[in-house]
């Protein structure tokens, strides 16, 4: 018997891995295109030298591994890119998503065996690398204001543009969030460059769901988890929607779920363990976004779910199993009598 | 069989085990002991080179005590003595450290130095060292010391380089710092590192003499 030993991700369907990750790529550049109208162009310039640094990368680690550069088309190296560069703060210096990017390719992915066979989530490292060794970069945001256009010198300074307080940090410093509920839901405040658009991020969520990018079984399971835990934990002085819009649009919340979340290779197959997983995620990192001194604390709930992955998906699975048999066998011996 | 081809064939095995614990099966890269100290207080050479010398302290005279007691003791109780002696040991081997060494260094290493009492290398040791040949123990301690040795001096040089820009306290002019690299997480990617290219080239040696067998036959 021929026994075929191929790499995740396991696709039953007719799609392909590169459909999905052109699927993520246009999601992407949907956030990107909305940071334009907020930032000018300074964001685009960071997400496409975040995405040169990562290509670059993997280019140098197939030449080392003497593999054929064709295995860039299948364009990995850019999502990881892209996504990192969406997190980055729109004044942040050029050299930092590309440090980020860098890391993820070379550390997190390439020794592991490149696409398909990583533990982590590769943009999920680098930002939890960024936002480990230069906080002080990845969480000073601009002011926003209307038709702003950011100067797109190589690092910007508190003269170059008015810096605001995230909502992300007012909400951990207890102080009542100054947004209203329709910039927060158009991603109207201050924040990361792709992660406030909240509006957006859901239609990408239910163009990922439909177009199977992404399984209901994770984002949903997430969401919901971390609404439940917003509920729990109300803002002070406002009502409870509000608080929990708020807390859901703060740091990367949303966005993790959606693009971070999802990667077809770190998580579970089955859709017990997704489910699982999806809850875990969620409530880590409601837990680190409240308790934590970092931003991006869905990037850390991220990376320890990834670990725990695999033993999601086993222990799930033969559970599932053995709790199906153990009622057929009763069913068995109910009819029996 | 004779006393002196007994002694050769205890000296062949020791030999062996301690080319396995140095080397092959290398204590801190493939059995994972003994990681505290290196991720924690393993940022400068001189804190390396004194947590392997207080842990040859410790390992060398137990190594040879242990197989003449560890008879006598019942099972359970072999872990307890031998961290007893240990703390013991490291009385003496803090004391002089802090005297006649280097009372600074003392300091910065702080509570590690209690630590390594109670670190994993005894208790695998503590374990292994009751029914076999005071030789083949002392190369086994042997063998443990230059593996956690090796591990610890790279690690902390590296750092110590990445941090200070310094080895051993003398500048080594590289004007670029880069002070996260004091930060456990970077301790836990390099000794990741170090142990994908320990198992890179013990492949690399299996299949070059696995290569040399095929020619002969």
């Amino acid at each position: 018997m021929k026994m075929n030993n191929n790499p995740a991700p396991h696709i039953r369907t007719e799609q392909k891995s590169r459909h999905m990750i052109m699927d993520v790529l246009i999601a992407a550049s949907v956030l990107y295109v909305f940071s334009v109208f907020n930032y000018g162009m300074r964001p685009v310039y960071i997400g496409l030298l975040s995405i040169l640094s990562s290509v670059t990368c993997e280019a140098i680690c197939c030449l080392i591994r003497r593999r054929s550069l064709r295995t860039l088309l299948d364009g990995s190296a850019a999502v990881t890119g892209a996504l990192i560069g969406l997190v980055m703060s729109p004044m942040v210096a050029y050299w930092v998503p590309m440090v980020g990017s860098a890391f993820a390719v070379l550390v997190v992915k390439a020794p592991f065996g490149g696409y398909g066979r990583n533990v982590f989530n590769p943009a999920a490292a680098g930002i939890a690398l960024l936002s480990y060794c230069t906080p002080q970069r990845m969480f000073t945001y601009p002011a926003i204001g209307a038709g702003m256009q950011l100067p797109l010198d190589m690092e910007l300074t508190a003269q170059d543009a008015s810096v605001g307080t995230s909502l992300a940090a007012q909400i951990r410093d207890g102080a009542t969030p100054t947004v209203n509920r329709l910039h927060l839901l158009l991603g109207d405040f201050v924040g990361p460059i792709g992660a406030t658009a909240t509006v957006i991020l859901l239609a990408c969520a239910a163009y990922f769901i439909i177009r199977r990018t992404a399984s209901a079984w994770t984002i949903l399971p997430y969401l919901i988890t971390c609404v439940l835990c917003a509920w729990c934990t109300p803002c002070t002085g406002l009502d409870t929607l509000h608080s929990i819009l708020a807390q859901m649009c703060a740091g990367y919340v949303l966005f993790a779920g959606v693009f971070l979340l999802n990667d077809p290779v770190t998580a579970p197959r089955f859709w017990l363990g997704r489910i699982l997983y999806g809850v875990f995620a969620g409530a880590l990192t409601m837990l680190l976004q409240q308790v934590g001194r970092m931003e991006a604390g869905s990037c850390f709930a991220i990376l320890i779910v990834n670990a725990l992955s695999p033993i999601i998906d086993r222990w799930s699975y033969y559970g599932w199993r053995n709790i199906t048999r153990l009622l057929r066998i009763r069913r068995e011996v109910k009819a029996h009598e | 069989m004779s006393k002196r081809k007994t002694f050769r064939r205890h000296f062949w095995q020791a030999a062996d085990s301690f080319i396995e614990t140095a080397v092959t099966q290398n204590i801190v890269l493939v059995q994972a002991i003994g990681l505290c100290p290196i991720i924690a207080a393993g940022v400068t050479l001189q804190s390396g080179v004194a947590l392997t010398a207080c842990t040859a302290a410790i390992l060398l005279p137990l190594s040879l005590i242990m197989p003449f007691i560890g008879n006598y003791l019942p099972k359970w109780l072999r872990p307890v003595v031998y961290v007893l002696l240990a703390a013991l040991l490291l009385v003496g081997a803090a004391y002089l450290l802090e005297t006649y060494i280097s009372p600074e260094l003392y300091a910065r290493l702080y509570v590690f130095i209690p630590i390594i009492a109670v670190n994993m290398l005894h208790a695998h040791n503590a374990s292994m060292a009751q029914t076999m040949h005071p030789l083949e123990t002392l190369f086994e301690a042997l063998g443990s010391i230059v593996g956690f040795g090796a591990v610890i001096c790279s690690i902390s040089a590296l750092r110590e380089i990445a941090v200070n820009s310094t080895l051993w306290g003398h500048p080594v002019g590289i004007g670029y710092v880069l002070p996260e690299v004091a930060s456990p997480f970077t301790a836990f990617l390099m000794l990741g590192f170090m142990a994908a290219l320990l198992q890179w080239v013990r492949q690399r040696v299996s299949a070059y003499f696995r290569g040399k067998e095929a020619e002969h036959q």
